[in-house]
């Protein structure tokens, strides 16, 4: 009796699960968070360039460029079929890999630059480079977009 | 895995976007399994047999390394 119920139980968590898995908004909306992301970022460049510095601005700015990353990411392809979301998910996994690799090598590289070249400043002390919050996940949806667009090309044939 | 998918096709005279809309994939899928990038699922795989009216073995075959 125990067993049927702890069985129907963890059939229902993996429906739960699978539902969100294989959750994707329609393929307009994939066109709609590309170029809503590059226009907001676009503006906070620019921001960034007249001189102004309203931290309130620019974290609104940021939120929404990765809400609109993750709208692209989460987008269904034109045609959705078994081999574009095995393509996704290996885009995921690359894209888990490199944003990693950037968050630990980019504050060594950093560091070893500041190090070699621009000599130590400020009585001796190194300041590591900290990654934001934002920089990671920018890079790791960045990368993810990326990704599926190239493994994606790999798949074309020009003969038929 | 090495398929036929190809001679198959070319046997029935089909282009890879015919046997995508048949199948109902895309065209991009087709081109992935004939360069051996992508193996299909049984789903897809049963469907190409049923379509070329040959079993699954004599569309796909195992190599040494598989």
């Amino acid at each position: 009796m125990n067993q049927g119920k702890t069985a129907n139980k963890y059939r229902d968590e993996y429906s739960r699960v699978m539902k969100v898995l294989n959750f994707r908004f329609p393929h307009k909306f994939k066109m709609i968070g590309l170029v809503g992301a590059i226009l907001i970022f676009g503006f906070l460049l620019g921001y960034k360039f007249i001189g102004s510095n309203d931290l309130l601005v620019k974290d609104v700015c940021r939120t929404v460029v990765l809400l609109l990353m993750l709208l692209a990411s989460m987008s269904k392809d034109k045609v959705e079929d078994e081999y574009i979301q095995h393509v996704r998910s290996q885009s995921y996994v690359l894209a888990f890999i490199f944003a990693t690799a950037y968050s630990i090598g980019m504050p060594l590289i950093s560091f070893l630059l500041d190090l070699l070249i621009t000599k130590v400043r400020d009585g001796g002390t190194i300041n590591f480079h900290e990654i934001s919050a934002f920089e990671v996940m920018f890079m790791l949806l960045g990368f993810q977009l990326l990704y599926f667009e190239t493994l994606k090309r790999f798949g074309r044939c020009e003969t038929e | 895995m090495r398929n036929r998918i190809k001679v198959e096709r070319a046997e029935l005279d089909l282009t890879q976007e015919d046997l995508s809309k048949k199948i109902g994939v895309s065209r991009q899928t087709i081109s992935s399994i004939e360069k051996n990038r992508y193996v299909p699922s049984t789903i897809l795989a049963l469907k190409l047999s049923a379509l070329f009216q040959k079993p699954v073995n004599e569309i796909f075959f195992l190599e040494e390394e598989d």
